[in-house]
């Protein structure tokens, strides 16, 4: 009896040692699921005959447009449009690679890796990150025509979405060259006040090709209105990534845009409605609070107004070269660091404004000099008007000559200056008698 | 009873048996198993034609940041432009490879040169103190060149007599890394250690070139210890030629620092050189001044 029932459990055991069940959770190895979706995602690449479209985010949320053609054989076409340059077809390489996820490297130079060179002779950005882009991403979904990556390194997004026959098009006849015309030669307009009117609404735009942001302004039943967003190029124009809405509608973008370089002027489509901006001499749309803004923001946060760039005057950056300021004593020389503005420094309407110096062991920053000025800004078309205070600022005299003269004598002109905000902690300050003179201030 | 145990002990000799596997689990098809591969280009081909065939030298220029040591990882670098790789590798291969053909015999070459160049677009950067890095080399096997992207001779289109530093440096690494393997096969004489015995710091980076020569090293960088000393000399001597080295001894005019007056440094370098010379002919028989000549002339080649 006990022998049989040995045999039942043998047999058991023996039966159950030749079972051959699956109990794996999924039907392949790893290996063959791996292939098949980098089988899958090389078709799908090379499958978008007519190229993607390609929107690359950095960390910081700046927006670059590219456009990718991909074959079947590690080659891919890029467009970029980081500069006007780019805009033109250059063949690099690329795999798809099984790193810890399935990967996307793009493995020869390319205008991508323009953004990513550590070198800022290259095109900019910091040393030894350029703009912390990506060339290395992982596929995190996809449907069939949008694909969605993840840098690996910087964990900057880029989605690709499948392009049309009439957008490669776009691409391959310069149509995104044609477009960065805007940002190429905006600079070349001289006077701050880029205007142009659509229907019966004048607008007034600020573009900031770092950091690819346009403001515009607009007046509408007398009041003024200031909205922007951050843009980037496509093969047909510029395209905003939040529409603003107008009195002519929501606005995407401006489509057909040319520059003409005799008349200093741009030729673009807002909808169906082409318009011309050129530079003006006065604004057509002021925040009428706009200096009082500026007094109050930096008043409330109790800090003050920093710049570093110096004032441009008539296309000349930095004119009056207030970065090379020096002052010397017995410790060593002192180098401009920044440029200075400080609501409220002896009373309400008593502001103060003044070079600010690093000491030679760059350990310390020091007001060695500078003004305080009477405020007005009750000018009804936005101006604020600065008269100079009989206590100065600082224990030091303001020099007579060089550049912190010439600052502290466009400060004080006395047909004022306009305040324009860019954002809340962005400030333009223009010279009221001559528009192609201004500087920016940065919320500290 | 008997039966039932012989019967026992067959069965469970089956179940055993049963369990047996014929073969292994099938191994799937491992991604990137044996390395990447790609639809092959003009670079790819040339590389294949003019080092890998002749030397067995390959050389990757796709993207894999794994190729420079791990402290470099978290880095940001890009990889090379294509355009710049056969102008880079066929100036490397005339400058070095071709002259020690000439002065021995392939046999010669295909066994002592390292057999594997990575090339990197940018410089590694050390943004904390604004130092980059342009060349690593590992185990005498492999170099990495960097900052290739900016590389440029004379005979491409847009050179600027300035682009002859970076050809240079390009031109030197190699020829550092490739005098690695030689000592290291057969060691130079002792007596090379005693020239600048006690003066060898990790500290080098703290010199100039300059200084360095006032101690009677051929650059800062031979100052890490004898053997960076031994290859720095001889890659020196070799890219700048007898009349550049001669120079470079003549210049040398005032104390050092550390109390080398400019007889001691000069003595210190010639010594160096007539080991280095010697070195060549008995372990190597190579002529080191016709070798010396003959590369000189191939990097004026490329800087003229």
């Amino acid at each position: 009896m006990k022998m049989k029932f040995a045999y039942i459990c043998l047999l058991a055991l023996v039966v159950a040692s030749c079972s051959k069940k699956n109990d794996r959770a999924f039907d392949t190895t790893p290996e063959e699921r791996i292939n098949e979706l980098i089988d899958k995602y090389q078709t799908q690449l090379a499958g978008g005959t007519n190229g993607w479209k390609a929107l690359l985010t950095s960390p910081d949320g700046t927006v670059y447009s590219f456009f990718f053609k991909f074959n079947d054989k590690n080659r891919v076409v890029s467009y970029s449009d980081f500069k006007g340059e780019f805009g033109v077809a250059k063949e690099s390489s690329y795999r798809l690679k099984a790193l810890q996820q399935i990967s996307l490297l793009f493995d020869t130079y390319t205008y991508l890796h323009v953004l990513a060179d550590p070198d800022p002779n290259v095109a900019g950005g910091g040393l030894g990150t350029g703009y912390n882009v990506d060339f290395e991403f992982y596929f995190d979904n996809a449907t069939a025509d949008t694909i969605n990556l993840v840098g690996r390194k910087h964990a900057s997004k880029m989605r690709l979405v499948r392009a049309s026959q009439a957008e490669a098009t776009s691409y391959s006849s310069g149509g995104l060259q044609k477009a960065m015309a805007l940002s190429d030669n905006y600079g070349k307009i001289l006077q701050y006040w880029k205007v142009f009117t659509a229907g019966s609404t004048p607008f007034q735009m600020s573009l900031d090709t770092a950091q690819r942001f346009v403001t515009l302004f607009f007046t509408n039943g007398g009041n003024t209105y200031r909205d922007s967003s951050r843009y980037y190029f496509n093969g047909t124009g510029m395209v905003l990534l939040k529409p603003i809405p107008t009195p002519l509608g929501r606005i995407t973008g401006f489509t057909d845009i040319t520059w003409d370089a005799a008349n200093k002027s741009f030729s673009m489509k807002l909808g169906n409605v082409t318009v011309t901006m050129a530079g003006a001499n006065l604004p057509v749309a002021i925040e009428r609070n706009s200096a009082f803004n500026f007094r109050v923001t930096a008043g409330e946060a109790g800090t003050y107004w920093y710049n570093t760039g110096g004032i441009r005057i008539n296309g000349v950056n930095n004119a009056y070269r207030t970065d090379t300021l020096t002052f010397n004593d017995s410790t060593g020389t002192y180098r401009n660091y920044y440029l200075f503005y400080q609501p409220g420094t002896l009373s309400g309407t008593v502001d103060g404004f003044a070079p600010i110096f690093l000491n030679q062991a760059q350990t310390a920053v020091s007001l060695m000099y500078g003004s305080n000025c009477i405020v007005d800004h009750s000018s009804p078309d936005g101006r604020m008007i600065l008269t100079e205070h009989a206590t100065p600022l600082g224990d030091f005299p303001f020099p007579a000559t060089g550049g912190a003269d010439l600052w502290r004598k466009w400060m004080y002109n006395s047909a004022g200056v306009f305040l324009v905000r860019i954002d809340d902690e962005t400030y333009d300050m223009v010279s009221a008698s001559d528009a192609t003179s201004w500087m920016r201030w940065y919320l500290w | 009873m008997k039966i039932v145990k012989i019967s026992l002990l067959i069965l469970s000799l089956g179940v055993m048996a049963s369990c047996k596997k014929e073969k292994l689990d099938p191994v799937g098809d491992i991604p990137g198993l044996g390395g990447d591969t790609w639809e092959p280009t003009v670079v790819d081909k040339w590389l294949l034609d003019s080092l890998t065939n002749p030397f067995n030298i390959s050389v990757k220029y796709k993207w894999d940041p794994h190729e420079v040591s791990d402290q470099y990882i978290l880095r940001d670098f890009v990889p090379p432009r294509e355009e710049v790789v056969i102008s880079l590798m066929s100036s490397v291969k005339k400058v070095w490879a071709d002259n020690y053909i000439a002065e021995r015999d392939t046999v010669f070459f295909n066994r002592y040169s390292p057999k594997f160049f990575a090339l990197f677009g940018s410089a590694i950067y050390n943004p904390a103190n604004g130092t980059k890095v342009l060349g690593i080399a590992e185990g005498g096997k492999k170099i990495n060149l960097l900052e290739i992207n900016t590389f440029k001779t004379s005979k491409d289109a847009g050179y600027k007599p300035s682009d002859s530093t970076q050809a240079k440096m390009a031109f030197h690494t190699v020829h550092h890394e490739a005098a690695h393997i030689l000592h290291q096969t057969v060691l130079y004489t002792p007596e090379y250690k005693r020239i600048n015995v006690g003066m060898y710091t990790t500290n080098w980076v703290n010199y100039t070139d300059a200084e360095a020569n006032r101690d009677g090293f051929a650059t800062a960088y031979s100052m890490q210890d004898p053997n960076e000393d031994f290859v720095e000399m001889i890659s020196i001597m070799l890219t700048e030629g007898k009349e550049g080295f001669d120079r470079l001894v003549d210049n040398i005019k005032d104390t050092s620092t550390r109390g080398t007056i400019p007889a001691l440094a000069k003595s210190r370098l010639r010594q160096k050189e007539a080991i280095v010379v010697s070195y060549f002919k008995t372990v190597w028989n190579i002529d080191f001044y016709r070798l010396q000549e003959r590369v000189r002339k191939s990097v004026e080649y490329y800087i003229y």
